[in-house]
């Protein structure tokens, strides 16, 4: 059986895959398990503190829970927390591979990131090359559902973010991952057009399970998931470099801002429900975010794997009765 | 006609009735209590009970407040941001800018000149800078909370708390007193932490618009109301009852649904 690679946050997957190994994207373990609860508890055992992100102790659960022998670990564009994280889990015997993106987005700096991945899973550019191709007809395949979000409005918010998440480990079978795409697609294309205020949702995954149930009650319908469609790289022309040098996420907030407006705008987006996580160094880039966009904003700050809490539902109700009150 | 609007805050509950020409003919205020549900019911009953009136000769009934959804006998429920607006709007059409400080809330609501929200801003998960904040330094300090603003108006140095969380708060306000100072002064302090943190709000929608009014009980306290008055550097309308306004709001979303 192939070994299981973990990782902290998207990073060429297909390196991964063409190594013959299983790529596994830990924050998703964490939060598709029907208690994650637990793996904040292992965290705070092992006495991670109460008041940091919950997503790098629920990373930290599964590794130790799973037995994950070797985790690559994204130092520069993303998250502070995983120097600590990538210490401990070092100290606690498992491997760690660090992987950098550069912070200035240069092409030579990345290149080099990305030939050191490749020594370390013995992967060839010609081996690289095929699986790359073969990955990225699944990407088109996602890339689809995307556009039947905004276009024919027959993927819900809720669909979307989930298609496009997992499409930074396929949860680990990139070829089951593309026809499960596709049998989606056949199931819902000819579904009823959904109605609702257009909404963008920006910011990390959320870590609240009915996040996207309560907004579709209350009448809102979010037609672009930016971190999460970011994750799906749907940039298609060049290779590999070409590809992650595209990805905005791990490049500041400034390349995020310019695609959430490129987007916003042809998805006909009413307003923007920006996420943050508690604890987390994003709830500052807050401030620039307000002044970049000429729609209204909602922050919202989730904290633990738990539903929305009442203050959470007042707030996205009041949104939306704003929104409704406006028209 | 008659319709009712009912705002369930997290520590008071509010119940108006208003009539066709949206004319006040009652209210009144209870608190809430463990029992949400049951004190709705009470409130409304209490409303009622001087007109002399019952639930079935109300056209409409519009709850709001955190345990809106708990007054099964409503007609619709709507948030307070909303309610709040429109409960400001009919008392001072002029306001643009509303700070309501509850029980564990503080909103800082923009309106347009038809009472409808455009923009509002929430204290997130902590409890600082709100009704509860003042209560826990009250009880610190063994002042009733009702006098604690008027004697924050009597001080002579303007201390500095500097924690924004309830917990830190209360242990600096406890060294404060060991250290020997007065009290007057230590609630100055506590009523000015209270200000920067709705300022904080305040700048999150790009400052304020004028005319500013304040709703909520924490309306009523002296301190906080000078104090904020003090950072904006403008005069701050409030209702005769200032808790009222959310309950007002929704009678008058009630209203608009029948006529």
């Amino acid at each position: 059986m192939a070994e299981f690679v973990g990782f902290t946050t998207t990073i060429p997957v297909e390196i991964i895959f063409a190594g013959g190994y299983v790529p596994v994207d830990l924050n998703n373990v964490f939060i598709t398990d029907s208690d994650p609860m637990r793996f904040i508890d292992i965290a705070e055992k092992d006495g991670f503190p109460r008041n940091m992100c919950n997503w790098i102790k629920g990373i930290y659960g599964v590794v130790k829970e799973r037995k994950i022998q070797t985790v690559i670990a994204v130092m520069v564009g993303d998250c502070s927390n995983t120097h600590a994280l990538s210490e401990i889990l070092t100290h606690k015997g498992v491997k760690v591979i660090p992987f950098a993106y550069p912070f200035d987005r240069d092409r030579e700096s990345l290149n080099r990131e990305i030939e050191k991945l490749m020594r370390i899973f013995r992967v060839d550019h010609e081996k690289l090359t095929k699986v790359q191709k073969e990955i990225t007809t699944v990407r088109k395949i996602l890339n689809r559902i995307d556009r039947l979000t905004y276009k024919e409005g027959v993927v819900s918010g809720y669909e979307n973010h989930l298609w496009l998440v997992r499409a930074s480990d396929m949860m680990g079978d990139y070829e089951n991952y593309g026809k499960m795409a596709r049998s989606f697609i056949q199931k819902i294309k000819n579904s009823k057009k959904r109605e609702g205020i257009r909404l963008a949702y920006i910011g990390v995954p959320p870590i609240i399970p009915d996040f996207y149930d309560f907004i579709e009650e209350k009448g809102g319908f979010v037609v672009f998931n930016e971190i999460q469609r970011q994750f799906s790289l749907p940039f298609f022309g060049g290779n590999i470099v070409d590809r992650y040098i595209k990805y905005t996420y791990p490049y500041g907030i400034f390349a995020r801002i310019e695609d959430i407006k490129r987007e916003i705008r042809k998805r006909n987006v009413r307003a923007i429900i920006h996420y943050v996580q508690a604890f987390c160094f994003r709830i500052m880039e807050d401030i620039i975010l307000r002044d970049s966009f000429n729609l209204p904003i909602l922050t919202i700050e989730g904290e633990l794997p738990k539903p929305l809490d009442t203050r959470m539902k007042l707030r996205i109700e009041a949104f939306l009765e704003m929104l409704r009150s406006n028209d | 006609m008659l319709v009712a609007g009912i705002d369930i805050g997290s520590i008071t509950t509010e119940a108006l009735l208003l009539d066709e020409e949206k004319g006040i003919l009652g209210y009144t205020i209870m608190q809430t209590g463990a029992d949400s549900k049951r004190t709705a019911e009470l409130a409304l009953d209490k409303v009622l009970a001087y007109p002399k009136k019952n639930i079935k000769d109300l056209s409409y009934i519009v709850a709001t407040g955190c345990g809106r959804k708990r007054a099964e006998f409503a007609n619709q429920t709507i948030t307070e941001i909303t309610c709040i607006a429109r409960g400001i709007n009919y008392v001072f059409p002029e306001v643009r800018t509303v700070i309501d400080i509850g029980g564990q809330d503080t909103k800082v609501i923009r309106i347009d000149e038809k009472g409808r929200v455009v923009e509002f801003e929430m204290n997130d998960k902590c409890a600082a800078g709100t009704g509860r904040f003042l209560e826990v330094m009250a009880h610190a300090l063994n002042v009733d909370i009702d006098k604690i603003g008027d004697l924050s108006l009597k001080h002579k140095k303007e201390l500095t708390i500097s924690s924004i969380c309830t917990v830190f708060a209360e242990s600096e306000v406890i060294s404060l007193v060991s250290e020997g100072e007065e009290l007057e002064d230590i609630l100055y302090g506590i009523h000015k932490a209270i200000a920067d943190r709705t300022l904080g709000l305040i700048n999150r929608l790009g400052g304020i618009q004028k005319d500013v009014a304040m709703a909520g009980g924490v309306a009523k306290n002296m301190g906080v109301v000078k104090a904020l008055e003090n950072a904006l550097g403008v005069e701050i309308k409030i209702y005769v009852e200032p808790q009222i306004i959310g309950a007002l709001g929704a009678a008058i979303i009630a209203l608009e649904k029948v006529s």
